[in-house]
């Protein structure tokens, strides 16, 4: 495949532009006045003093996990796998057990998450039948000592998790 | 013979073909579900259905046999309307719970919705529920409202176990299938319902929620549990066997495998001699420590060898044709012997349909193996009762999976080499116990009992510190001073294939 | 001569720890600062003595301590001795060099603010300043470590060569006031032309002054000019491997050598504490020369930060190229016209 190339002139200097000394002198003052400006009056000033102030944060944007719950407070998931199958970055593990009740019949045992692996990029959450895992927690991944520690169970993902208002269970129509 | 147009393609076929079969026989699919070729034809699922030219309504193709000048449609608009309206009416009341179902990915009714269907649910009133999860045998968990009531699972239990244990109940909306009052469906051979069921209504309770089928990589071995020599698949992922399923042959098992065998690789798993023991100490897990703990077991054997004394090779009959070649190939070379010893499994109980009484893999074509090599053939329980065996020195098996019987009071025996795959039994009989793959772990031939000499591929890596039998053998071999003439597996497989037989598939 | 020696020190205590020490530090902040504001950012912040912040004022405070708490790491195969001394070597110098600045006009007829009345004058300056290439030379040879080393000759390189450049826009200053006396130039510049302009260096000598100022900015090794430590290319140049207090000493010469060439330019081009209709020995008309001073010393502090901030830095070649092909040329050029001028006037 032949490469596309796309020349990009540059405009040529006129006169005053090829002194240098004109546009030295037109930077100084730029420089100079963004300085007052600024000085005196704050008013361009782009800066959010972080930890203090926060930017809010986009609904759609992706933080650390968290599984859902039921009304009764037990998970959602039903260990289907659907996301860690899905998962690019293959960080998602899941070991399903039994549930006691026929009409839920499978439940997670164990649900784990390498944040270190984890790309954030919201495919699990897509790919849940179930409305059970989502990326809208608004947390980030912390930074850890350990590599064990980026690793986050099921009782972590619960912790965040809040009640979903679609429906789910074999019991409807 | 009937000549009939199949889609404007016309085909000759035996007369009492069935449309289904010459369709197939032009490579047209036509979607079934409660037909099966192992099966009585039941034609109640009315998946099938096709055109016809001058029957009044469309024909199930799986039950209506050909006529000559027959002209049949299997993409008509009414058959496509038919297969819609067929996949609606069994979804009527289906749960559709794919997230838990186990069958999930290789569910026939997804596979037909898919490509037949796709259209929404129209159902207005509450589905008709019925129990979920129940366990209606030791293998088998029963979901009655997936059931989609093809009554494959009934027709195979009374036509091909005639164990009868399956009925299909009620009526209408609510017909079920279910086992008989106060009854267990233990049939031995009750996990083949669950392949034969098209949906996730009969499902694996060892299986049960432990891996999505679409995650399984399917390798095609044979099972070691009798001598039959039923060809299965292995499904393996991450290293490990997670279920094993017949594989259709029908020269041997055809489309069925008893449960016995399908969860015999549970044998496998745990008591795995994963590293040499030299005097019951473990080495190091590596390969090279494992070729060290080999070097001195063939020191001490040359040892024994050189100060007159006899050494006498055991074979368990559950080892590959290559596994044995080796090792008989050792015993007449580098001990001098003509004598094998085969330590088999204890007999199990035959049936009617594959189970043979014989549990060993592998008895006729080593025994056959043994005898072209010029073996005296005996068994080991046997010779141990005769006074020769005061006189053996040391002993070599290969593949051992049950304890050596008691010696004869006075024997010379000072060592005992062992290769085997198990801890077990044989760690504390085993002077040197040399770790070799287990039965999945490994490629090799095997010859049934009808002596059709078989392959088994290889479905999973073996431990580091695992190694082949003949890799073994021929360091000890080399440490010995002698040389087995051969270097590898595939000079092993062609010496001992070209002996026993000429390959795959013949008889031996 | 004990009270001679007392006053010495007394001005030394004053100029040292007062003025070089305390203003170095502060100029790092307005450094920060500066280019905080310019690039429309907030700058430090957030250092604070029981909350109270003082726009940053605490950092350099701040950093000070860190500076001291730093572990002083020294590179297994430095030259040890000279490794050690090179840090002392770029810092006294620039300090030395301000005992022939004066802060104001002389009380009483004594020199209060002037630490060394010497007849050297300027010269001593000049002399003194120079020292400082070998502190940084000396540092890039003895780190063993090739950014280092590079630095060290991009250092020498340049600074030899805007050496030449910035002596030669002085001379004309000296032939127009005809001294080299800080003093008596500054007097000279009270003078009034016409009338009405005083006869500041700036006035008489406009292209000696932008002479000067580009050849200060490449002494001061600061962008365009800053190649001896271009970070992008060299790490840190020269002081790659200093850390803690040498490294302090490094970072503090730089602004020391901003102050001293601002303070510099201020006697020689904007008449030093001289204010225009000023005079008499009243302590609030030295007070506020003395003032005068400071703010011309910091206008000019201002002007070499909002270059720094405004031009990106140049390429080493267009570097030297340009100080020995436009900057000696028109120094030359400079000098000539000024005695051809000086000649027909008088
Ligand atoms: S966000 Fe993406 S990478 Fe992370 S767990 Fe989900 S699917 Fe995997
Ligand atoms: S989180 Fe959702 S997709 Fe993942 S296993 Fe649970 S139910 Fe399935
Ligand atoms: S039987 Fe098939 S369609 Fe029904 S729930 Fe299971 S996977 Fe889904
Ligand atoms: S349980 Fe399965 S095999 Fe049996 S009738 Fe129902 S769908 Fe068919
Ligand atoms: S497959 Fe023909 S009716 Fe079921």
């Amino acid at each position: 495949m032949v490469a596309k190339v796309k020349n990009v002139g540059q405009p040529p200097l006129n006169l005053t532009e090829s002194l240098y000394v004109t546009e030295l002198v037109r930077g100084l003052l730029t420089t100079n006045r963004h300085f007052w400006r600024n000085w005196l009056r704050r008013k361009d000033t782009a800066t959010l003093e972080y930890p203090d102030r926060k930017r809010p944060y986009s609904p759609r944007w992706r933080g650390l996990h968290r599984l859902m719950l039921r009304e009764d407070g037990s998970p959602r998931c039903v260990a289907c796998m659907m996301c860690s199958t899905h998962c690019p970055a293959n960080c998602i593990t899941i070991v399903a057990r039994e549930h006691p009740d026929p009409a839920i019949e499978k439940v997670p045992a164990s649900f784990e998450i390498d944040l270190l692996k984890c790309i954030f990029c919201g495919y699990c959450e897509e790919a849940c039948p179930c409305d059970a895992i989502r990326v809208d927690s608004g947390v980030h991944a912390q930074p850890v000592y350990g590599r064990d520690e980026a690793i986050i169970d099921l009782a972590d993902l619960l912790s965040r998790g809040s009640q979903s208002t679609s429906k789910q269970g074999g019991r409807s129509l | 013979m009937p000549v009939l147009t199949i889609d404007s393609r016309q085909v000759e076929v035996e007369a009492g073909t069935t449309i289904l079969k010459a369709a197939a026989k032009l490579g047209i699919d036509i979607p079934v579900f409660c037909y099966h070729d192992g099966l009585p034809v039941a034609a109640n699922c009315r998946m099938c259905l096709v055109e016809v030219k001058g029957a009044p309504k469309p024909c199930p193709a799986c039950e209506v046999q050909v006529r000559d000048g027959m002209e049949v449609l299997t993409q008509s608009p009414l058959v496509l309307e038919a297969r819609k309206a067929v996949l609606e009416f069994i979804l009527l009341n289906h749960p559709v719970d794919c997230p838990i179902c186990d069958q999930a990915g290789e569910c026939v009714l997804q596979d037909h919705y898919f490509a037949h269907s796709a259209g929404p649910s129209r159902i207005q009133v509450r589905k008709v529920h019925k129990a979920k999860a129940v366990p209606i045998g030791p293998n088998v968990m029963l979901d009655k409202e997936r059931c989609i009531n093809c009554t494959r699972c009934v027709r195979f239990c009374r036509e091909i176990t005639k164990t009868s244990q399956l009925a299909q109940v009620q009526r209408g909306n609510h017909t079920e299938i279910t086992v008989f009052p106060g009854r267990q469906f233990d049939d031995p051979y009750s996990l083949c319902t669950v392949d034969l069921c098209p949906v996730g209504a009969l499902t694996s309770r060892d299986f049960r929620f432990r891996k999505r089928s679409w995650l399984l990589k399917s390798i095609p071995a044979v099972c070691p549990e009798c001598s039959r020599g039923c060809n299965v698949w292995v499904d393996v992922a991450d290293g490990q066997v997670w279920r094993v399923r017949p594989r259709e042959n029908q020269a041997v098992n055809r489309w069925w495998a008893c449960d016995q065998g399908r969860l015999a690789f549970r044998r496998f798993e745990g008591q795995r001699a994963d590293r040499a023991l030299v005097d019951y100490a473990p080495r190091d897990a590596t390969r090279a420590a494992t070729m060290a703990a080999a070097a001195t077991a063939a020191g001490r054997l040359q040892t024994i060898r050189s100060h007159g004394g006899r050494v006498v090779l055991v074979l368990s009959p559950m080892v590959s044709l290559e596994e044995g070649y080796a090792a008989l190939r050792f015993a007449s070379v580098i001990l001098g012997e003509k004598l094998v010893l085969l330590a088999p499994r204890p007999d199990g109980t035959a049936d009617s349909l594959l189970r043979t009484v014989d549990a060993n893999a592998n008895r006729t074509g080593l025994a056959k193996l043994a005898g072209l090599m010029g073996f005296e053939v005996a068994d080991l329980g046997g010779f141990f009762a005769s006074p020769a065996a005061v006189e053996v020195a040391g002993l070599l098996s290969v593949g051992a999976e049950y304890p050596v019987p008691p010696l004869p009071p006075g024997a010379k025996m000072s060592q005992a080499v062992t290769l085997s795959h198990c801890l077990d039994p044989v760690a504390d009989k085993s002077t040197v116990l040399l770790p070799i793959p287990a039965h999945f772990e490994k490629d090799g031939h095997y010859v049934s009992t009808a002596g059709l000499v078989q392959r088994s591929h290889q479905a999973l890596p073996p431990a580091e510190a695992v190694a082949q039998v003949h890799s073994l053998l021929s360091e000890m071999a080399s440490k010995m001073g002698g040389t087995l003439g051969f270097t590898d597996l595939p000079s092993v497989r062609s010496a001992a294939l070209s002996l026993a037989g000429t390959g795959e598939g013949s008889h031996a | 001569m004990l009270e001679l020696i007392l006053i010495a020190l007394a001005k030394c205590v004053f100029l040292f720890l007062a003025f070089l020490l305390g203003g170095a530090a502060i100029l790092s902040w307005v450094e920060r600062k500066m280019s905080a504001v310019i690039q429309d950012r907030i700058g430090p912040n957030r250092a604070n003595v029981l909350g109270l912040t003082v726009f940053g004022l605490f950092h350099p405070i701040a950093d000070g301590i860190k500076m001291l708490f730093k572990e002083d790491f020294v590179p297994a195969r430095a030259d040890k001795v000279l490794f050690f001394f090179a840090p002392m070597l770029s810092f006294v110098p620039p300090l030395l060099a301000f005992m022939a600045i004066p802060f104001g006009p002389p009380i009483a007829g004594r020199e209060w603010l002037l630490v060394s009345d010497s007849q050297m004058g300027l010269l001593f300056l000049l002399a003194v300043a120079s020292i400082g290439i070998y502190g940084h030379t000396l540092a890039g040879w003895s780190s063993d470590n090739k950014f280092s080393l590079m630095g060290a000759l991009r250092t020498s390189s340049q600074l030899f060569s805007y050496e030449v450049g910035l002596t030669l826009s002085l001379l004309g200053v000296f032939m127009v006031y005809g001294t080299i006396l800080p003093q008596s130039i500054i007097a000279a510049q009270s003078e009034l032309m016409w009338g009405w302009l005083p006869r500041w260096g700036i006035v008489t000598q406009p292209l000696a002054f932008i002479l000067f100022m580009l050849s200060s900015i490449a002494e001061t090794k600061r962008a365009p000019f800053d190649l001896p430590e271009a970070d992008s290319e060299l790490v840190a140049g020269y002081s790659t491997e200093y850390s803690s207090m040498r490294f302090a000493m490094f970072f503090l010469s730089e602004f020391v050598g901003i102050l001293l060439v601002s303070a510099f330019g201020a006697v020689l081009f904007f008449g030093g504490w001289h204010v225009p209709g000023l005079s008499g020995d009243a302590w609030w008309i030295v007070a506020l020369q003395v003032g005068a001073f400071l703010a011309k010393t910091g206008a000019l502090v201002y002007l070499q930060m909002l270059v720094r901030w405004t031009v990106p830095r140049m390429r080493f070649d267009q570097v030297i190229g340009f100080g020995w092909k436009y900057l000696i040329p028109f120094g030359l050029l400079n000098l000539l016209v000024t005695a051809v001028v000086l000649a027909v006037w008088r």
